[in-house]
């Protein structure tokens, strides 16, 4: 579980960074942290820094390691093959190897531990964690402003697939349509920051008195309810205060945004699905989506998964999918096939990047101002193996964050990464995970 | 540690196999007396997109459902039970109250509201506190599912009134308290209450209200109508006379079809389908069109076999009496005789024996459902016939498979080829000699449900047992399913299940298996006997107490 904190003291961050690691402190920087908003640096300096977060199924192959021999600074290093792709952003990018989730005894659910043991912080001992995930955590932080906490997008067509958890393990679907995605960021609702004129819309003032009568009847339904029910209402009922937010963004001028271009066309509707050239299509398209619903501050938050937990990514006309081949080469040869996807998604990991910072925000750009974490849910599929899953962090996330590093965490359980990602936005917490999960430690190194 | 777990899983598969002790009914003594039927707690269940979208039909007609609804989500294998888990996230609502905009939209749509309201405003610019009332007030407690009370219904009116106000308009007022009811945790959720039971000293019983949501979401899949909810204010239903009377006629009505193909489509787990897509290359026939039509063609035939007929449910594994399209045709082989209309003009045919195809097994949506993109998936079939058809878990792969010792079979290899070497380690033979076996008795259909005879250019042999049951296709293992006691026992208890919205109580599954099967098999499988019996049960609306002698939830 998480274990929230009113606030962190200077007190309480060095004595939690003391105690894990011989690290150089972070202090001086998280003093100078977000505001209490998320919009501005202490010293007023305007910004939105954003949330990414990028997943990917499977993990790496079995043939050549994937992660750079030396750690550091990544200048002068030749990435190897598997993610030779990322080499245009290296400058932009950190690479985290050796990063284990710890089951303590638990059983590894094939696809899922890897990725609950990480972002959930929890090893379940059944199925699934009460906990939410770290980006939930993040776009609590950052996105009470916004239009929607968080906006995700899933690329292979199907939106039961997630691994973003709201409190209690309630998991967040995804859009699975760029079209659908469009209408839901661009479409009616969507009140254009830099529009010539804003005249708020008497109708949309009306249906306040739709959020009032619906609180209006919290008592009374929440009478006679077990817990278990009424955090379910609960629930509800956060979403609800979502929704009351959308409706009084609708009436307010926004701020104009420079940066913030409404996308001309409606994507085409197509059928979705994980055939490889489709699900790129689609990422290609949400991406693009995601990208300016940031640019407009209608998220400060992203989810977008390139391939689910055990992909079933497949190349047009070929019956056998990533997934199935990543139990059929042996892993004593070269695992071709698997490598074939694995660069695929790193190709696209790259497209990513590129596309985040090809966006110019004022003198800087959108993946500047940006923490985009990419994580697996195994560090060998063949094996379902929870060790040295792969992680990436890109962005600077408005210059609170080094890029441009490999760092070898040694077997350190891979919630240091969510434990920085939160801290770095300034979620109150300075410890995160249980049992072996639980880690107080901030990997310093890539804090700026 | 993890050993011992692994090895004991392993240890009861190879022992026979991995029934889940629910399936077996190995539970303690029932709450109640010997052969009552116990109850159980309270459930609270968010509408499933099935009872969502029956309820605002048998409300307002034919409307068009604009957004996507939040995936249901399942537990024992039912989405009905999963809906006593799920809750509505940021994005669901905003979903929800998309989908809530455009329904009340086209309520007051100038062309068709006089359907909807039959009041007309004094102003049409102004509000009407009268007619707001007089509609909302009906259209409420449909909604609800009881009247609302005085305090709800004044904010209804205030919504309406300030619509009007601010628009200039009467029925954007309507619209607005309509978008209201409709994203309502009163609406969206479906909650049991208690009331002391009068016949039972310090025990309860679900209140008449809960009572007759109970029923319409059994019987119908959607919300009581005004009948119902007048039985459950008068008092009626809580007679024994009430009861059966109103039970008959929501049986005896055509909102009983649409009862039994929710039911059917959340067994077979067709909302799985959202995430299905096949090759084109490989399979051009399949289409988002026969995949619809596949999932029609599968709960027409049982409807018609199990209500129209009011057949034996085991014929479902066996029948010959199906409904297709022209489309639905082509990609079974099927000559059509006559003149046919468009694609999607269904007409009920037999089909002859020449045809390999028997029973639901042998449709286009089961073989499809339960394949990969590009290949059929044995594994995955057997898996779904056991866990949906005998209610036979299989657990998740223990946690130190090594797969390293796995042998891939050569790329030229049989599915079956490639299976058996699935069979060859120990670690994974335990979980898929339940699963592969029965699943290669669909071998003759590929993963887009066409039927073949070869794969990798040698001949399909799909023969297998099934609980000492020798079968050479498909269709034999639609007879074996059909004369398996398992497949009537699983359909039982996973009804009983849908019927309450919550897994069964060790008390309840006792009933289910003692009394509950007997009786059906007694009465000739019906499913409308089924439904009955249980329905007219008094346990059925028995509610548990707590330590504190509270009513459990």
């Amino acid at each position: 579980m998480r274990a929230t904190e009113r606030l962190l003291s200077r007190r309480r961050v060095m004595h939690g960074v003391l105690q894990g690691s011989a690290v150089t402190l972070a202090l001086p920087f998280l003093d100078c942290f977000l505001d209490g908003n998320g919009v501005a640096l202490a010293d007023g300096t305007p910004r939105r820094v954003r949330f990414a977060h990028w997943f990917f199924g499977n993990g790496f192959t079995a043939g050549k390691q994937w992660w750079p021999d030396k750690t550091g600074s990544l200048k002068g290093v030749t990435l190897p093959e598997e993610i030779a792709p990322l080499e245009v952003v290296k400058d932009k990018i950190n690479i985290l190897s050796h990063m284990n989730v710890l089951p303590d005894g638990k059983p590894n659910r094939p696809h899922v531990t890897g990725w609950q043991g990480t972002w959930q912080g929890t090893v379940p001992a059944g199925a699934t964690v009460s906990a939410p995930s770290v980006d939930t955590m993040i776009s609590d932080q950052i996105g009470g402003g916004t239009r929607f906490k968080s906006l995700g997008a899933s690329c292979t067509g199907n939106p039961g697939t997630s691994v973003s958890f709201l409190d209690g393990g309630v998991a967040q679907s995804n859009e699975v349509n760029p079209a659908a995605m469009y209408a839901r960021i661009f479409g009616a609702d969507f009140t254009d920051p830099n529009a010539a004129n804003f005249t708020p819309d008497p109708k949309v003032m009306a249906k306040r008195s739709v959020i009032s009568a619906l609180k209006d009847q919290r008592t009374a339904v929440e009478l006679d309810l077990g817990a278990a029910d009424r955090q379910r209402l609960d629930q509800y009922f956060t979403s609800l205060r979502q929704l009351e937010q959308q409706i009084d963004m609708q009436l307010t001028k926004p701020e104009p945004l420079q940066a913030c271009v409404r996308p001309k066309d409606n994507p085409d509707e197509y059928a979705v699905s994980d055939q490889l050239d489709v699900t790129i299509r689609t990422h290609k398209l949400m991406g693009q989506l995601l990208a300016h619903a940031l640019l407009c501050d209608q998220t400060r938050s992203i989810r977008m998964m390139f391939s689910d937990s055990t992909p079933n990514l497949r190349v047009a006309g070929e019956a056998t999918s990533y997934h199935t081949w990543s139990h059929q080469e042996p892993l004593t040869g070269p695992q071709e096939k698997c490598k074939f996807y694995s660069m695929q998604t790193t190709i696209q990991m790259a497209e990513f990047v590129k596309m985040l910072d090809s966006f110019k925000e004022g003198d800087s750009t959108l993946l500047d101002q940006t923490l985009v974490v990419m994580n697996s849910d195994n560090g060998l599929a063949f094996t379902h193996s929870l060790s040295n899953i792969p992680a990436f962090t890109a962005g600077r996330a408005g210059g609170l964050l080094k890029t441009g590093m490999h760092l070898d965490l040694a077997g350190d359980p891979g919630t240091r990464l969510g434990l920085t990602a939160m801290q770095v936005f300034k979620v109150p917490i300075n410890k995160f995970g249980t049992n072996s999960m639980e880690t107080s430690r901030t990997i310093t190194e890539i804090v700026a | 540690m993890r050993k011992a777990l692994g090895k004991r899983h392993i240890g009861a598969l190879l022992a026979g196999a991995a029934i889940s002790m629910a399936a077996l009914g190995l539970g303690v003594a029932a709450d109640g007396p010997q052969g009552e039927l116990s109850g159980g707690p309270l459930a609270m269940r968010r509408l499933t997109e099935d009872q969502y979208r029956n309820t605002i039909k048998d409300v307002f007609g034919d409307v068009t459902l604009g957004g996507r609804f939040e995936p249901d989500t399942r537990d024992a294998q039912l989405i009905a039970v999963g809906a006593a888990k799920a809750t509505v996230t940021p994005g669901g609502l905003e979903q929800y109250d998309r989908m809530a905009m455009g329904i009340a939209q086209q309520v007051v749509d100038p062309a068709r509201r006089d359907e909807y309201i039959s009041c007309k405003p004094a102003n049409a610019k102004a509000p009407d506190q009268a007619c707001a009332r007089a509609f909302l007030s009906k259209a409420g407690r449909l909604l609800f599912r009881r009247p609302l009370t005085e305090a709800e219904l004044a904010g209804e009116l205030q919504i309406a009134a300030e619509g009007a106000t601010k628009a200039g308009d009467f029925y954007y007022g309507i619209q607005l308290a309509v978008t209201a009811l409709l994203t309502s945790p009163n609406f969206l959720f479906v909650q049991d209450r208690a009331e002391p039971d009068p016949d039972r000293a310090g025990a309860y019983r679900l209140t008449a209200q809960s009572k007759a949501q109970r029923l319409s979401l059994l019987l119908w899949g959607s919300s009581p109508d005004a009948e119902l909810l007048r039985a459950s204010e008068s008092g009626e239903l809580s007679t024994s006379a009430g009861l059966t009377r109103q039970v008959d006629r929501l049986i005896a009505s055509p909102r009983f079809a649409a009862g039994v193909r929710a039911y059917f489509a959340d067994m077979l787990h067709f909302d799985m389908f959202r995430a299905v897509s096949k090759d084109a290359a490989l399979y051009p026939n399949y289409s988002a069109d026969i995949a619809k039509q596949a999932q029609e063609q599968a709960l027409r035939t049982i409807v018609d076999e199990l209500v129209v007929r009011n057949g034996d449910y085991r014929d479902i594994f066996t029948v010959r009496d199906t409904q297709v399209t022209p489309l639905l045709a082509s990609a079974y082989g099927i000559p059509l005789a006559g003149k046919w209309g468009d694609f999607q003009q269904w007409r009920s045919i037999r089909l002859p024996d020449s045809m390999p195809q028997a029973g639901v097994l042998t449709q286009i949506s089961f073989a499809a459902l339960h394949s990969g993109s590009g290949k059929t998936s044995p594994t995955l079939r057997g898996k779904a016939l056991r866990e949906v058809f005998l209610c036979q878990e299989i657990p998740p792969p223990p946690p130190d498979v090594d797969f390293s010792k796995f042998e891939a079979a050569g790329p030229s290899s049989s599915m079956r080829e490639a299976i058996e070497a699935h069979a060859g380690n120990p670690a994974c033979a335990g979980c898929h000699r339940l699963m592969d076996p029965l699943g290669l008795a669909l071998e003759n259909y590929d993963t887009s449900g066409q039927f073949r005879t070869r794969d990798a250019g040698k001949p399909i042999d799909a023969s297998g047992i099934l609980d000492g049951v020798s079968y050479k296709d498909a269709s034999g293992l639609g007879q074996a399913l059909h004369d398996n006691p398992r497949a009537t026992a699983c359909l039982t208890t996973r009804l009983y299940n849908y019927a309450i919205g919550r897994p069964a109580t060790n008390g309840e599954r006792e009933w289910v298996r003692d009394q509950l099967l007997k009786d059906w098999t007694a009465s000739g499988y019906k499913i409308s006997g089924l439904m009955r019996r249980i329905a007219l049960d008094p346990g059925f609306y028995r509610v548990t107490t707590d330590k504190s002698g509270a009513p459990a939830s």
